[in-house]
């Protein structure tokens, strides 16, 4: 194994900033796959989506010497795509935005959804999940899916310090996408099932 | 905060291990965490992400890490520049003198050939001298 992949990230920026170009390409490698989900998840445009992937990787490249090494790298990147994110529905006049607020789960989980799943959502395939989940994101409002996908990949007080709202905040909207998901996925494949 | 509500930080480890001992005895009676979790962990499953487009990864490295260094690009544009005037020369040459014949393979090696016993003579002729000068 190559050393380089077992280093930490903020080994790899020190790395970088030091002229290995490798350490770059290793963190590029490292974050590719979430960073690109997050922005087409958010951007719906496959040619915006690549283009704001690309400008937050090379901003690190031309910036790197700027980053304060606390361990916050991931979190770093996702803050940096998020504003291009913003610039992009900015540049667009979209009228979408991440603060708008929805109308449902006034009841911060006072209203925990009931063990009564259907065991239809059990028996989906991987491939036929994946397609649930995703349409069932679709109809979340744009802070929510934004929500969804940051809680994959970093901690809830990380994602509090990205969207500059307080912890109980993000915890409560994060609660309300996934009640909201799980509601949609039980209708969907109830709807397949009567089909 | 409730035990219910810590259930997200619960699926993610964020709790510490206090809050978790709490958490795990209260989820030993309450069906709506139970069933959150459960959801949760399909939700994960759901949630793979998918590749980012090789080409994309392909165009970052090309424009940062893979980019041709200043030298190496000026040095390809003067190479390239280089052959198009001599390109260039040649046809203007061809065009102002349709009837000049290019030299053929037999032409150059007789013209090199003999281009070189003149010099050979040449350097004989002064090896001579050098030897008179120093007797």
């Amino acid at each position: 194994m190559d050393p380089i992949t077992i280093k930490q990230d903020d080994e790899l920026v020190a790395l970088f900033c030091s002229g290995d170009n490798r350490a770059f390409e290793e963190l590029v490698l490292r974050y590719k796959n979430p960073l690109y989900q997050y922005i087409s998840a958010m951007v719906k445009d496959e040619v915006a989506a690549e283009d704001i992937f690309q400008e937050v990787f090379i901003s690190f490249f031309k910036h790197a010497k700027k980053y304060r090494p606390e361990g916050k790298f991931k979190a770093w990147l996702f803050l940096t795509a998020r504003n291009k994110v913003l610039n992009y529905w900015r540049g667009e006049k979209n009228t979408l935005s991440l603060d708008q607020t929805d109308d449902d789960g006034n009841a911060f989980l006072q209203e925990t959804v009931a063990d009564d799943s259907r065991p239809v959502l059990d028996e989906l395939s991987w491939q036929e999940l994946q397609g649930a989940v995703r349409r069932a994101i679709d109809q979340l409002s744009p802070r929510q899916q934004e929500m969804i996908y940051l809680r994959q990949f970093l901690s809830f007080q990380e994602i509090a310090d990205t969207v500059g709202r307080p912890l109980g905040t993000v915890l409560a909207d994060c609660h309300r996408a996934v009640k909201k998901i799980r509601q949609l996925m039980e209708g969907q494949t109830i709807q397949g099932e009567e089909l | 905060m409730k035990l219910c509500e810590q259930v997200l930080l619960y699926a993610k480890g964020e709790l510490n291990p206090a809050q978790k001992a709490a958490f795990e005895e209260h989820l030993k009676t309450c069906t709506a965490c139970q069933g959150e979790l459960k959801f949760l962990a399909k939700l994960e499953e759901g949630l793979v992400p998918p590749a980012a487009p090789q080409r994309a990864v392909d165009r970052l490295f090309a424009r940062t890490t893979r980019k041709p260094a200043l030298w190496r690009r000026f040095k390809t544009v003067w190479t390239a520049t280089a052959a198009a005037a001599v390109v260039g020369v040649v046809v203007a040459i061809s065009a102002f003198y349709p009837s000049a014949q290019p030299f053929s393979a037999a032409e150059l090696v007789a013209y090199m050939n003999s281009s070189a016993e003149e010099e050979y003579t040449i350097f004989a002729e002064e090896l001579t001298d050098m030897e008179i000068y120093f007797e």
